[in-house]
C-alpha cells in the first residue's frame, strides 16, 4: 500500500514536471548555472522600448536596452559624472592638443583595430557619418542633436582621425559623442533615419552585446559581440530583457530566481530586501528628478500672462518664506517617502554643476506663524488666515491657494497630502487640483495653466542632463517668461532677477567648468533666497539586483545596462 | 436569407463611416498628444518638439488629419505608429494570434464548463448542487480579475513547488519559455493560469444565464405537452427544453466574440501576455494615435460582423424566425 502511494506520488510529479516543459528548462528561465565568465542574465523591463536607436527615444526605457548594444560612443560619462574615453584613445583637451586654443577645432583619435559587431572596420568615416545624420534637420532625431548644428566642417585625414571644426565654441563637445555611433554600411540615408531597419535590428554595433531576437511584447535577447573592443569582455554570453508590466509579477520573478536585474521595483527598499533576503537587494542611487513646489509670482486669472502685476498672496516674499518654514522636510523624506528620496535644496543637486547649498528657510512652525502675522494675515474662525493689512491682497481675502500636480504618480500625491497638512498647521489652505500629465505639461496653445499664468502653486519634478544650460536658461532667464509673443518660454514663475540673468549668460558662454559651476550656484542661491520655488527632495533610482551578480556599476548618467560588459556571476 | 444578409452587410458601410468619425474625434479629444512625454524630457528641446509635430502633421486641422487617415484606411493602410515607427498593420498582426490563443482558449473552457453546470443546476433547482454552484458562481463573478490573477501567481508560482524539481508549478507569465517558441505544450502550460483567471468570471456569468434560461423554458406549455405525451424526462429536458434555452446564449456569445480580438487588458498585463489589450493600452497611454485608431476600428468592425452573424445564426437555429 505504502509502495503504491509512493508510486502515485512519483507519477504525479513526473506528470507535473512533464507539464513543466520537461523539468530542467522549465518555462520560467532556469536560473543559469552561475559561472564566472558566462551564463545568461535576465533583466526585467516594465514596458517595451520603442526602438534601440537612442536618438529616436522619447522615454528613458529605450536606453535601458540601448546602453548594452548601440550606445557605445567615443566617450561615456561614468558614475562620478566624469567623461572617460571609450572608442576614443583619449579625451581631446587643450593640454593634449585635441582642442585648439580658440576652442573651434576638436581632433578625435579612435582606438586602433576597432570593428563593428559584423566584422566591418569601425573608422573615422563612421564618426563623420554620425555627424552627417545628427546635423541633418530632417533626420527625425529627437535627442542627442545638441551642438551638431554648430559643426562647420569634418575632415578624416586617416581611418583613426576625425577633425571637427565648429562655427562657434561649443562647451558640450564631449557630451555630444557620448551616445553612440552609426555604422554607415548598415544603416541608410540620414533623412530616412526613422525608418532604418537598424533601429530595431541593429546587427552592426560597437557595444558589448548584439541583437539576437526581438519578440514584440515579450522579450529582447542580445548575445555577446564577438568583436567587442575590450579583450575578454563581455563576460556574459547572453542578456535577455523580459517585458513584464505587472510589478508584483516582476518581484515574484526575482523571488524565484527567474530574473537577476529588476528595473524600478515597486516596493520600498526595506520591504524588498526583507522579502528577497538572501536572493536579491534593492540599490538606490541619486536620480535626476528633483521635486519642487513652484510659485506663480504674478497675478493669476487677470488675462495677462506677463509678470506685470504681483500675485495677491504669493507676491509677498514673507508668505513664500512662511510656506518654506511650514514644511517638515525630514518627515516628508523619511516617513512619508520612506527614504526613497534624498534632500535637495536647489536645482543643481547632482552632476558636475552640483551646488551643496544649505536650506535657508527650514522647518520652523513658529517662524512661519510670525512671518504670516507680520505680513498681515490674521487667523480666521475656521483656522485659515485672512488678509488684514496685507501687502497686495484686499482685506478679507482668505489665505487659500491651489496646488496643482499631475495624476497617477503615488509619490507626488503623498507629497501633496503631506504639504496640505503642513500648511494647514500655520493657517494656510492648500487645495489639491491634479490634472493629467498632458495638461500640466501642455503648451501655451493648449492653455496649460502654467504657461498662461493661471495657477498659484505647482508641484512636480524636473531633471537635467549633463549639459544643463538650455533648460536653466529657459526656466530662469527673465526673457523666457511665456506670453503670446513667446509661447515656448519656460520661466512660468514669472521671476525677474537681473543677477540671475547675468549668471545664466555667463554659464552659457564660458568654457571653464569651474566658472560655469559657480554661475549655476549663484542661480541656485538666488532660488533659495528669492523662493520662486522650494526644493523638496531628489528621487533615487531603484534597481533590484540578484546577490549572485557582481561587477555592475550604478550610474546616474547611465541606465540599468550601463557597464554591462563588466557583469559576471560570482564564483560559487 | 441571402438578400437579408446582403442588406445587412450594405447597411454597415454608412455605420462604419460614422463610427470612424466618432472614434477619430474621441481619440483626439483626450488631452495631450504623442509628444507629451517628450515635452518633459530634459534632452529634447521645445523647438525639436514643434518640428516633429509639424512633420507628423499633428498641427493640421482635424478634418484634414481625418481625411488623410481615412484615405489610407480605404486603401487598407492603417498608417505608421508614431512611437515605434512601424506599420500599424504589422503591430496588430503580431498581436492578434496571441490574443486569439488566450481569449479563444478561455472561451472554450468557459463553454465546456459553464454549459454543463448551467444545465445541471437547472435540472434540480434549489438542490444542494444548485446552491453550491450558485454560491461559487457568485464568488466567481465578484472576484476582480486582477486580484484573482495575482492570487494565482502567488499560489502556483511562488508558494507551491514541484516536490521533485523544486520548480514552480506554473510560469509567472509570458507565452513561452525562452528558446521554446512554437512549442505547443509549452504554450499550453503558460496558458493555464491566465485562462483560469479570465474564464472564472465568464463561467459564472454564462452558467447563471443558462440556468435561468432553462428554468424559464421548463415552465412553458410545450414542455407540459411533451411530458403529457409520455416522453421520458431525459428526452424532454435535453432535447426539447435545452434546444430552446440555449438560443439566447448565442446572442451572448456573439456579443462576447469581439473580445477574442480586442483582448483582455488586465489578464494580459498581469501575465505579461503580448495581446491586443496591452497594445491598445500602451497606445492609449502614449497617445499613439495611428495604433489606437487601428485597434478600435478593427474592434468596431468585428462587433458589427459578430452582430450580423448572431442574427443569421438565430434564423438558422430558430425556424420561427424568418428573414425576408
Amino acid at each position: 500500500m505504502k509502495f503504491k502511494l509512493f508510486a502515485v506520488l512519483i507519477m504525479v510529479s513526473m506528470i507535473l514536471s512533464a507539464c513543466g516543459g520537461g523539468g530542467e528548462n522549465a518555462g520560467v528561465e532556469e536560473p543559469s548555472v552561475p559561472q564566472a565568465g558566462g551564463g545568461t542574465v535576465v533583466l526585467i523591463l516594465p514596458e517595451e522600448p520603442t526602438t534601440l536607436n537612442y536618438y529616436l527615444a522619447d522615454a528613458a526605457i529605450v536606453r535601458q536596452v540601448a546602453d548594452a548594444t548601440t550606445m557605445t560612443g567615443l566617450v561615456t560619462i561614468n558614475e562620478d559624472g566624469d567623461f572617460v574615453p571609450v572608442l576614443a584613445q583619449e579625451l581631446p583637451t587643450l593640454e593634449n592638443g585635441g582642442l585648439s586654443e580658440d576652442y573651434l577645432t576638436v581632433t578625435w583619435k579612435l582606438k586602433e583595430g576597432l570593428k563593428w559587431s559584423d566584422g566591418e572596420p569601425l573608422t573615422s568615416d563612421d564618426v563623420r557619418f554620425t555627424i552627417e545624420v545628427l546635423s541633418n534637420p530632417d533626420s527625425g532625431a529627437l535627442v542627442g542633436t545638441s551642438g551638431f548644428d554648430l559643426i562647420a566642417n569634418v575632415e578624416t585625414p586617416d581611418d583613426l582621425t576625425t577633425v571637427i571644426t565648429y562655427s562657434s565654441p561649443y562647451p558640450g563637445y564631449l557630451d555630444q559623442f557620448a551616445y553612440g555611433l552609426f555604422p554607415r554600411h548598415a544603416t541608410g540615408a540620414p533623412e530616412e533615419m526613422t525608418s532604418w531597419d537598424w533601429n530595431r535590428t541593429p546587427i552592426a554595433v560597437a557595444g558589448p552585446f548584439v541583437i539576437q531576437s526581438w519578440e514584440s511584447g515579450k522579450r529582447i535577447t542580445l548575445t555577446r559581440n564577438p568583436n567587442y573592443f575590450e579583450a575578454g569582455k563581455p563576460y556574459l554570453d547572453e542578456v535577455v530583457f523580459e517585458i513584464v508590466p505587472e510589478p508584483a509579477a516582476q518581484t515574484a520573478m526575482m523571488l524565484n530566481g527567474d530574473a537577476e536585474y529588476h528595473l524600478w521595483p515597486g516596493e520600498f527598499k526595506a520591504d524588498y530586501d526583507e522579502l528577497l533576503k538572501g536572493k536579491a537587494q534593492q540599490y538606490l542611487i541619486p536620480g535626476i528628478w528633483n521635486m519642487s513646489i513652484d510659485f506663480n509670482l504674478s497675478a493669476p486669472f487677470d488675462g495677462d500672462p506677463s509678470a506685470s502685476a504681483p500675485h495677491p498672496i504669493l507676491g509677498d516674499i514673507r508668505v513664500r518664506q512662511a510656506i518654506a518654514h511650514a514644511i517638515n522636510y525630514q518627515s516628508l523624506q523619511q516617513d512619508v517617502l520612506q527614504g526613497t528620496v534624498s534632500d535637495s535644496t536647489n536645482p543643481f543637486a547632482y552632476g558636475w554643476y552640483e551646488c551643496e547649498l544649505p536650506r535657508k528657510y527650514g522647518y520652523d512652525v513658529e517662524e512661519a506663524n510670525r512671518l504670516l502675522d507680520e505680513a498681515g494675515w490674521v487667523l480666521g474662525s475656521d483656522g485659515i488666515r485672512v488678509a488684514k493689512g496685507a501687502l497686495y491682497a484686499k482685506d478679507g481675502t482668505r489665505l487659500s491657494l491651489e496646488l496643482q500636480g499631475y495624476t497617477a504618480f503615488d509619490p507626488l500625491q503623498l507629497t501633496e497630502e503631506f504639504i496640505v497638512e503642513n500648511l494647514r498647521a500655520v493657517g494656510v489652505e492648500a487645495r489639491i487640483q491634479n490634472y493629467d500629465f498632458s495638461i500640466i505639461f501642455g503648451s501655451y496653445e493648449d492653455n496649460s495653466p502654467r504657461m498662461i499664468g493661471d495657477y498659484d502653486m505647482l508641484i512636480f519634478d524636473r531633471g537635467f542632463t549633463t549639459e544643463p544650460q538650455g533648460y536653466n536658461f529657459d526656466a530662469y532667464h527673465s526673457s523666457r517668461i511665456p506670453s503670446a509673443e513667446n509661447p515656448i518660454g519656460g520661466n512660468y514663475f514669472r521671476w525677474i532677477n537681473p543677477q540671475v540673468d547675468a549668471a545664466l549668460e555667463l554659464a552659457g558662454s564660458s568654457f571653464d567648468i569651474e566658472t560655469r559651476q559657480q554661475a549655476y550656484c549663484e542661480v541656485g542661491q538666488a532660488v533659495i533666497d528669492d523662493l520662486p520655488q522650494i526644493y523638496l527632495y531628489l528621487f533615487q533610482d531603484g534597481y533590484g539586483i540578484a546577490d549572485s551578480l557582481e561587477g555592475y556599476t550604478l550610474n546616474t548618467w547611465g541606465s540599468m545596462s550601463w557597464g554591462i560588459q563588466d557583469w559576471k556571476y560570482k564564483q560559487p | 436569407m441571402q438578400t437579408y444578409a446582403l442588406r445587412r452587410v450594405l447597411q454597415t458601410i454608412p455605420i462604419l463611416f460614422i463610427i470612424s468619425i466618432l472614434l477619430f474625434l474621441m481619440v483626439r479629444a483626450a488631452p495631450g498628444g504623442p509628444l507629451t512625454a517628450a515635452r518633459r524630457n530634459p534632452n529634447i528641446s521645445k523647438e525639436q518638439i514643434e518640428a516633429i509635430e509639424e512633420k507628423l502633421g499633428l498641427n493640421d486641422p482635424l478634418p484634414v488629419q481625418y481625411g488623410r487617415w481615412l484615405g489610407g484606411l480605404l486603401q487598407g493602410d492603417l498608417g505608421e505608429s508614431i512611437k515605434f515607427r512601424r506599420p500599424v498593420s504589422d503591430m496588430i498582426a503580431e498581436r492578434i494570434p496571441n490574443t486569439l490563443i488566450l481569449v479563444g482558449a478561455s472561451f472554450l473552457v468557459t463553454l465546456l464548463v459553464a454549459v454543463p453546470i448551467g444545465i445541471w443546476s437547472a435540472r434540480k433547482p434549489y438542490s444542494f448542487f444548485d446552491y453550491a454552484v450558485t454560491t461559487i458562481t457568485f464568488i466567481g463573478q465578484a472576484i476582480p480579475v486582477y486580484w484573482l490573477g495575482l492570487g494565482l501567481i502567488i499560489i502556483f508560482y511562488v508558494t507551491l513547488k514541484n516536490p521533485i524539481t523544486d520548480l514552480p508549478l506554473f510560469p509567472v507569465g509570458g507565452m513561452n519559455t525562452r528558446g521554446k517558441e512554437g512549442d505547443i505544450l509549452d504554450t499550453l502550460w503558460h496558458l493555464v493560469l491566465p485562462v483560469t483567471a479570465l474564464s472564472l468570471g465568464w463561467i459564472a456569468w454564462y452558467s447563471r444565464f443558462l440556468r435561468s434560461s432553462m428554468l424559464d423554458v421548463m415552465h412553458q406549455d410545450y414542455i407540459r405537452t411533451a411530458r403529457a405525451k409520455g416522453l421520458t424526462e431525459r428526452w424532454v429536458y435535453y432535447k426539447h427544453a435545452l434546444q430552446n434555452a440555449i438560443l439566447p446564449l448565442v446572442t451572448l456569445i456573439a456579443l462576447d466574440l469581439p473580445s477574442l480580438f480586442a483582448g483582455a487588458l488586465f489578464v494580459e498585463t498581469i501575465f505579461s501576455w503580448p495581446g491586443m489589450g496591452r497594445l491598445f493600452w500602451d497606445a492609449a497611454k502614449g497617445r499613439d494615435y495611428p495604433v489606437l485608431l487601428g485597434v478600435v476600428m478593427i474592434t468596431a468592425v468585428l462587433i458589427i460582423v459578430c452582430n450580423i452573424l448572431a442574427d443569421l445564426a438565430y434564423g438558422w437555429l430558430d425556424p420561427q424566425i424568418k428573414y425576408e
